[in-house]
């Protein structure tokens, strides 16, 4: 398997999320602040964009707008060449905070088969559907459980299932690991890696881990804060599937991370 | 069971006290009966039906008018605690609905139906509004926004998103509201039929008591609070089978 990182630098097709000076602050008169400025970015279909940035820099408030739950100021997004204006099916959002995300009433595939009611799917399949998107988590055993009586990274794959039910063609990751412990995270990490190149979703992940966002993205780009702009975009040039083992211990990911740990210091 | 007769300790008691002070001449006997008479009277009213009879119609009103007044309410507060602008524009007019006595309703109630059941219910309707309105809208705005969100992102119909989001995740304080609107239905039930519905629970209090039957009147009020306990423990059992999981729910 190749990496698909070429895609986002010399591609014919349009890509499939355009940012144009995107901008966002809250307040006005005086007390206004400036969260975003003007964010110039393109993602390529298919591409793994891994957004990092020190916290405070608009990270998850740039993934809000990307799904369409907050307006922004000034600027455009389009999805697929069209004008994003709120939240939309094809886009879905995968937050931190699974705890909060998942309805704590409704079973663990209760919850992914309202993922597919809302789509409309008929009731008599949802649970076929739902239980045969958990066995693709790894979830089979606890589809009957409540989510909180699941450890966070259970919550998590939960979570994400819900979000592959509603068939997304752009996935927005909200640091979706970082509550998770070690292991468990290296293990997500990998299905979300494999899920990302089976289905060709795009996914754009924010991060604060600078390995993480080397480590999965087909591209890095770095935020600025204070306000929230681009600081630096570069390509991650490592083959996938990639190694929990090799591919960090690889020189070029090494590389990158140097450059990118430095970069970030400088802010 | 062990420490459940405790609260019958008091009750009791009272009984004892009420009995001996009645006999040592202490309590006036032709108003304040004797428990022994209320018994007796009470339990004459048990057996030919009279006091069964009277309960399922004021059980039967006040209920109807829970229902109804419960509906109402949660429908209310749908908008009303999800929209900001909503609330602006219909608040007012409801904080100026909300303080009218229920009561007051009885004369436009008698216009509009007449003795009977219709008029008894819309006055307990209009009195249970208010309770389950005032809870459900305050735990719909403490609903967790991301639940919300994830409606939205969803793409959920209106209804869905109140049907399968905000409605469940809202449910363990609305049971809350429901069971204060219970008390309330109760209370406004036997106040309609005392001063004007001729039928029910507190009909047979105010006939009893204007016959000077004082120890059928007692019989009988003990007996409304007997039925109200009753009702509001069957309200919490209710609650604890039906609402149990959304217990956990995003509510604080």
């Amino acid at each position: 398997m190749q990496s698909r990182s070429d895609a986002s630098a010399t591609t014919a097709k349009p890509p499939a999320l355009r940012m144009r000076n995107l901008s966002l602050s809250y307040g006005v008169g005086p007390s206004r602040k400036l969260i975003l400025d003007a964010i110039d970015l393109d993602v390529a279909e298919g591409e793994f964009l891994s957004i990092i940035g020190p916290s405070g820099c608009g990270k998850t408030t740039l993934l809000r707008l990307l799904a369409g739950l907050v307006p922004p100021s000034a600027g455009e997004i389009f999805f697929h060449e069209q004008p994003v204006t709120g939240p939309s099916r094809s886009r879905v959002i995968v937050f931190q905070d699974y705890g909060r995300a998942l309805l704590p009433w409704r079973k663990v595939w209760a919850n992914v088969a309202l993922a597919l009611e809302s789509r409309g799917i008929a009731r008599a399949e949802r649970r076929d559907r739902a239980y045969a998107l958990l066995e693709r988590m790894g979830l089979t055993a606890v589809g009957d459980y409540f989510p909180g009586q699941l450890s966070g990274g259970m919550q998590q794959r939960v979570q994400i299932a819900r979000a592959l039910a509603l068939e997304p063609q752009l996935l927005l990751m909200d640091e979706p690991f970082g509550a998770l412990d070690a292991m468990t995270r290296q293990a997500l990490q990998d299905e979300i890696a494999r899920l990302a190149l089976e289905q060709q979703i795009t996914v754009v992940f924010i991060t604060h881990d600078l390995e993480e966002a080397i480590y999965l993205g087909d591209r890095v780009v770095a935020l600025a804060a204070n306000p929230g702009r681009v600081a630096s975009s570069s390509e991650v040039d490592l083959p996938r599937p990639r190694n929990q083992l090799t591919t960090r211990e690889d020189p070029r990911f090494l590389a990158h991370r140097h450059r990118l740990f430095g970069l970030l210091m400088d802010h | 069971m062990t420490g459940r007769w405790r609260g019958a300790v008091i009750p009791l008691l009272v009984f004892l006290l009420w009995e001996l002070g009645s006999h040592a001449g202490v309590l006036p006997h032709d108003t304040m009966s004797r428990p022994s008479d209320i018994g007796g009277a009470g339990w004459q009213a048990l057996s030919d039906g009279s006091l069964l009879y009277a309960t399922f119609q004021t059980f039967e009103n006040a209920l109807i008018g829970l229902v109804i007044g419960t509906t109402i309410g949660i429908l209310i507060s749908l908008p009303l605690g999800l929209s900001p602008i909503v609330d602006a524009i219909v608040s007012p007019t409801l904080e100026t609905l909300r303080p009218i006595p229920s009561v007051a309703l009885i004369p436009l109630a008698l216009l509009l139906f007449g003795f009977g059941l219709r008029m008894e219910v819309l006055v307990v309707a209009f009195a249970c509004v208010w309770p389950v309105m005032v809870v459900s809208v305050s735990a719909i705005r403490s609903i967790d926004p991301r639940l919300l969100e994830v409606g939205r992102m969803m793409e959920m119909p209106v209804a869905l998103r109140m049907l399968r989001i905000v409605l469940p995740a809202a449910l363990a304080r609305i049971g809350v509201g429901i069971r204060v609107a219970a008390g309330v239905a109760l209370v406004v039930a036997v106040t309609v039929e005392i001063v004007l519905n001729p039928q029910g629970l507190g009909y047979g209090m105010i006939s009893a008591s204007q016959a000077l039957h004082p120890e059928l009147m007692w019989a009988e009020l003990i007996w409304v609070g007997i039925v109200g306990w009753g009702f509001n423990a069957l309200l919490v059992a209710g609650e604890r089978i039906w609402l149990g999981r959304f217990m956990v729910a995003g509510v604080a």
